[in-house]
């Protein structure tokens, strides 16, 4: 008997041994500076996905996308979706100590170019911040989710600051330093900085993961499957980069031109080959995934047609097509887009230097937004002449169908024509824990730790 | 234009022509010369070329095979092989060309479906054109890019049965290219790709500094060359100015079916040669100029002795066509052909000198004849009603010596009246013998024939037969130097003629008129007129057609008109009447009497 009960109080210790690190290692830490590289300038916080780190937004999307309190604590709507009021959490304060009113939310959303912007005026009323329209808004909130809309303020230097976990510490040799703002609303963040290294190329940003001397680098989607061979541990986000051709306002004049230039992409060659089998083929606006009815475009190749088509226009002179310069991918999709054209009988040929007026240009278009409206709305302010939901009621947005119709109409502009979504991805090493990336490819959650707590 | 300056003419272009034969020659032969010498250059350097091409493309098929047998391209094959995804591999023919250092290289699978290219990432799933397997010697090709089309040098290497992939790569023939090459210093070398429609686009053309300037200027010697498809030469006209023109040739470089895809152009200024032509231009106007200088002075000395004693000869043929029959041409230290024609020339005028004496002695023995006859005739007439009336008075004293008074008396008288006669006709050769020398002073010509009428016009008028006398005068006629009386006379002795030439009647027509230089006085009849031979005799002394008179009025007529350095013609034709035209010299001096 005791012979037994020695051997169950030994397997029980074992147990109990063998138990502890592995409890130990789900348990977060706090410490530890989060090492990231990027290739491009971590200041431009336009493209940066650590933006919502440091800057907050008034509402935010959850896991299941719905929209939630973000700085703002609620929002009413009144007058049909045209008019809104948002409060917001009290006690809130920039990283530099300014409380946060509506007032300074107001000058943050008024202050860039709101060229896009869907709503007429923005101003404090009270308490409050009021969002008018002379057309319905009904996602109104789920727009001012998007990074776009990030709230922050120039302090006396003209830096900007934000009210995000994380606060802005140092920045120099194209090395920021962001510290973890331990007064923040939403509370302390497990690591104590993040140092993100900027004008890294990605040989050497994955070199550094592999080898530990970096947490997070940069993925592009047509690596991804390169990644995976080298085994990198990767978070990739949903299909929220829409690549496609933008057309211009002259030659969206001639719907039998656009249309053949339309029916002679081959986007089976972009995504086998050139994205590596990332992403999706589309020929809608949206995703998939977000709306559902993505898949009922036609997105195959039709050279007969297009040549057709192209053999009853007269005179049409060499189509230009340009593309960020920067981009090597999307010049390599350009070329690509271009023999497809010169197959249909199109002269047809890429800028090298993204200018000069080109009559196509080819462009990544991102979605940030989880609901498929606001992420239209998003879409088609992109667009030239850009493009407002406004024009349509505001029923017509909050279902599908009527949403799909939206989404017919301004294909049948010819302004745009999609042909793939890409996600975006980061390698993460393995020693950084519960780090979530959004659904639009953003850093959001501050809930990540490092397990050494380094 | 006279032998002199005929002989000058043709010295000076025999020396011009020479020159410009020299000039012409030494210029062709310098043409030539510097044509050759860049032909050799341009020989030489398509050799070069040739070489460096082989050298060249021998890297390039080196290269390529040593990445058909690379591991890498192994590893590729072996995947592929096995089901392996050639997306995997669509920038590898990038990372190769780059190791490499290639500027063309495709990954192609084996039935030339692009896997992976360097020039052009996009035209991956695109069809190549492959040489065959066994094919692997370098060629050049003209390689479709996305900002157009480029030639180069090509290898293709399979890398066998294990994998079956092909690898094409190759070096672009551009401006790098073209400073590899050897050449010149002065040459220029550049390199024209022809677009696949045969067009000629000028910025196709590149030198080692980029684009060629004036690159139309080359278009026909690059059309000349892809024409013919072998090297050619010619002149490239830059400029209007000959010494921009380049002497080019063109190289062209064709592909494997033998099409020309390419022109290389080597070109070399002809500054140099365009710059002697000139100095020899100039030199041979230097010489020329100098030469026709000499020519004229040699031609002139030359001339001279040639046409000096042709001049003598002129000048004496001119003074024996004169009447000077006695001139003589100095042939002495000339025993030329010149010489000769001097001798010659003297003979002539020799004989014709006593040719002339004997004429001269005929004619005056024929005159004396003449005048014996005349003589004899005029005093025959008298002489025998002298005789007979001596014999009446002879024969009265012997047979009736009562009548013999009465017989005197009247024979007498005959005798007296033929005496009379006899004295007249001697008179009238006494006048002829002693004519005078006019005594000349200005005269108005229409006075002296008013005169001559004024006097005429009673006997005329009173005559069985009358003969009507008309003037016609020019009023405008000249006053001129003339002897009156002696004109008078002799236009009285014409009409006097023309009175016996109409013994039937008719009339005289005087007419003045101012004929050039003379004084035009014509006496017209409406006689018999005369035969050529008659008018050929008229102004003879002596000579008369007429059954009386000495035959001394026209020649004394012809003597007053000679004196006054005039001239007198007959013009007659038989049954209508003759004519004789007097033209009298107008005499300037005159002067102090008006019109």
């Amino acid at each position: 008997m005791k012979r037994t009960a020695f051997r169950l109080l030994a397997v029980v210790s074992l147990a109990i041994a063998l138990a502890a690190p592995a409890w130990a290692r789900t348990r977060p830490r706090f410490g530890g500076t989060l090492r990231a590289e990027m290739r491009g300038d971590p200041a431009q916080w336009e493209t940066s996905p650590y933006r919502l780190l440091v800057f907050d937004t008034l509402t935010e999307f959850d896991e299941a996308g719905r929209v939630r309190r973000g700085l703002a604590a609620r929002w009413d709507s009144q007058n049909d979706g045209r008019r809104w009021q948002f409060w917001l959490n009290p006690g809130i304060r920039f990283h530099d100590g300014t409380p946060l009113s509506p007032a300074t939310v107001v000058q943050s959303l008024t202050s860039g170019n709101c060229s896009g912007c869907p709503w007429k005026s923005v101003r404090v009323l009270g308490e409050s911040i009021l969002f008018e329209s002379d057309v319905p808004l009904p996602e109104l909130p789920a727009l001012l989710a998007g990074p776009a809309r990030a709230i922050s303020r120039s302090d006396s230097s003209g830096n900007q600051q934000g009210t995000g976990p994380f606060r802005v510490a140092n920045y120099a040799n194209g090395t920021m330093t962001l510290a973890a703002n331990e007064d923040s609303w939403r509370g302390q963040s497990f690591v104590s900085a993040i140092e993100i290294r900027g004008g890294r190329p990605l040989r050497d940003q994955w070199l550094d993961v592999s080898v530990g001397r970096a947490d997070i680098a940069e993925v592009p989607p047509e690596q991804i499957r390169r990644a995976q061979q080298e085994k990198l541990n990767l978070l990739v986000s949903r299909n929220v980069d829409l690549l496609a051709v933008l057309v211009s306002d002259s030659l969206q004049r001639n719907s039998s031109l656009t249309q053949a230039v339309a029916l002679s992409f081959d986007r089976s060659a972009l995504y086998n080959v050139i994205f590596q089998k990332q992403g999706e083929i589309t020929a809608d606006l949206l995703p998939n995934w977000l709306t559902g009815y993505a898949f009922l475009a036609p997105v195959t190749q039709n050279l007969t047609h297009a040549r057709e088509l192209r053999a009853q226009l007269n005179g049409q002179s060499e189509l230009l097509i340009s593309c960020d310069p920067g981009d090597s991918t999307l010049q390599l999709a350009a070329e690509r887009l271009a023999l497809n054209l010169r197959d249909a009988g199109f002269t047809a040929r890429v800028l090298n230097n993204g200018n000069g007026g080109p009559h196509l240009r080819l462009s990544r278009l991102h979605v940030s937004s989880l609901d498929p409206a606001a992420a239209l709305d998003e879409l088609a302010a992109s667009l030239h002449p850009p493009f407002s939901l406004g024009d349509y009621t505001a029923a017509s947005t909050t279902d599908l169908s009527s949403l799909y119709k939206i989404n017919l109409e301004l294909l049948d502009r010819r302004a745009v024509i999609p042909l793939m979504y890409l996600p975006r991805a980061i390698a993460v090493s393995p020693r950084v824990r519960d780090l979530v990336i959004a659904p639009d490819g953003s850093l959001r959650s501050a809930d990540f730790w490092l397990e050494d707590g380094k | 234009m006279n032998l002199r300056q005929r002989l000058l003419l043709l010295f000076s272009l025999t020396v011009v022509i020479a020159v410009a034969a020299v000039s012409w020659g030494v210029s062709l032969r310098t043409r030539e010369a510097f044509a050759k010498s860049y032909q050799d250059r341009a020989d030489a350097f398509a050799a070069q070329f040739h070489r460096e091409f082989e050298r060249r493309s021998g890297q390039v098929a080196d290269r390529i095979t040593r990445i058909a047998t690379s591991d890498r391209i192994a590893r590729m094959a072996f995947d592929l092989q096995h089901g392996g995804d050639t997306a995997l591999y669509l920038s590898e023919a990038s990372a190769l060309a780059q190791e490499y250092d290639l500027e063309f290289l495709e990954i192609a699978a084996a039935d030339g479906s692009i896997i992976s290219s360097a020039q052009w990432p996009a035209r991956f799933g695109y069809k190549e054109i492959l040489p065959p397997d066994t094919d692997t010697s370098p060629y050049l090709k003209r390689e479709e890019l996305p900002e157009g089309s480029a030639v180069g040098m090509f290898a293709a290497r399979s890398t066998g049965a294990e994998g079956p992939l092909r690898i094409i790569g190759g070096e672009r023939l551009d401006r790098d290219f073209l400073e590899s090459l050897p050449g010149a210093a002065d040459a220029r070398v550049l390199l024209y790709s022809v677009p696949e429609d045969g067009t000629f686009q000028p910025q196709n053309l590149v030198g080692m500094d980029g684009p060629a300037a004036n690159a139309d200027k080359y278009l026909p010697l690059i059309r000349y060359a892809i024409g013919s498809r072998h090297d050619v030469n010619g002149i490239v006209s830059i400029s209007n100015d000959r010494k921009e023109s380049l002497f080019g040739t063109a190289i062209p470089l064709k592909d494997r079916a033998g099409s020309v895809i390419s022109v290389l152009l080597v070109s070399s200024p002809r500054r140099g040669l365009i710059e002697l032509q000139e100095h020899i231009r100039v030199l041979a106007l230097g010489i020329g100029g100098v030469g026709i200088l000499l020519a004229i002075a040699f031609g002139l000395w030359i001339t001279a002795r040639i046409t000096r004693p042709v001049e003598r000869l002129a000048e004496a043929a001119r003074g024996v066509a004169a009447g000077d029959w006695n001139v003589r041409v100095d042939s002495s230290g000339s025993r030329d052909e010149v010489g000769e024609l001097a001798d010659a020339f003297n003979r002539m005028t020799s004989q014709l000198l006593e040719q002339r004496d004997r004429l001269v002695q005929t004619e005056r023995v024929a005159a004396w004849r003449e005048l014996a006859r005349r003589l004899a005739h005029e005093l025959k007439n008298p002489l025998f009603p002298l005789q007979i009336t001596v014999e009446n008075l002879v024969r009265a004293r012997q047979v009736a010596p009562e009548e013999f008074d009465e017989i005197f008396r009247e024979s007498t008288s005959t005798l007296m009246a033929e005496i009379a006669n006899l004295k007249t006709i001697v008179g009238r050769f006494s006048d002829f013998s002693k004519m005078p020398q006019p005594q000349l002073r200005a005269t108005r010509i229409n006075e002296v024939v008013n005169g001559v009428a004024t006097l005429h016009e009673p006997v005329l008028a009173g005559r069985e037969h009358p003969v009507r006398l008309d003037l016609r005068l020019d009023r405008d006629l000249p006053v001129i130097a003339v002897d009156p009386e002696l004109l008078h006379r002799a236009l009285s002795n014409l009409v006097l003629n023309a009175l016996d030439a109409m013994p039937e009647g008719g009339a005289i027509t005087i007419t003045t008129a101012s004929a050039g230089d003379s004084v035009r006085i014509s006496v017209s009849d409406t006689g018999s007129g005369l035969t050529p031979e008659e008018c050929k005799r008229l102004f003879t002394p002596y000579y008369t057609t007429k059954t009386h008179g000495t035959g001394l009025g026209l020649a004394i007529v012809q003597s007053v008109v000679t004196d006054h350095r005039g001239s007198i013609n007959v013009e007659s034709t038989p049954g209508s009447g003759t004519t004789f035209i007097i033209d009298l010299p107008k005499n300037s001096a005159v002067s102090g009497v008006s019109a």
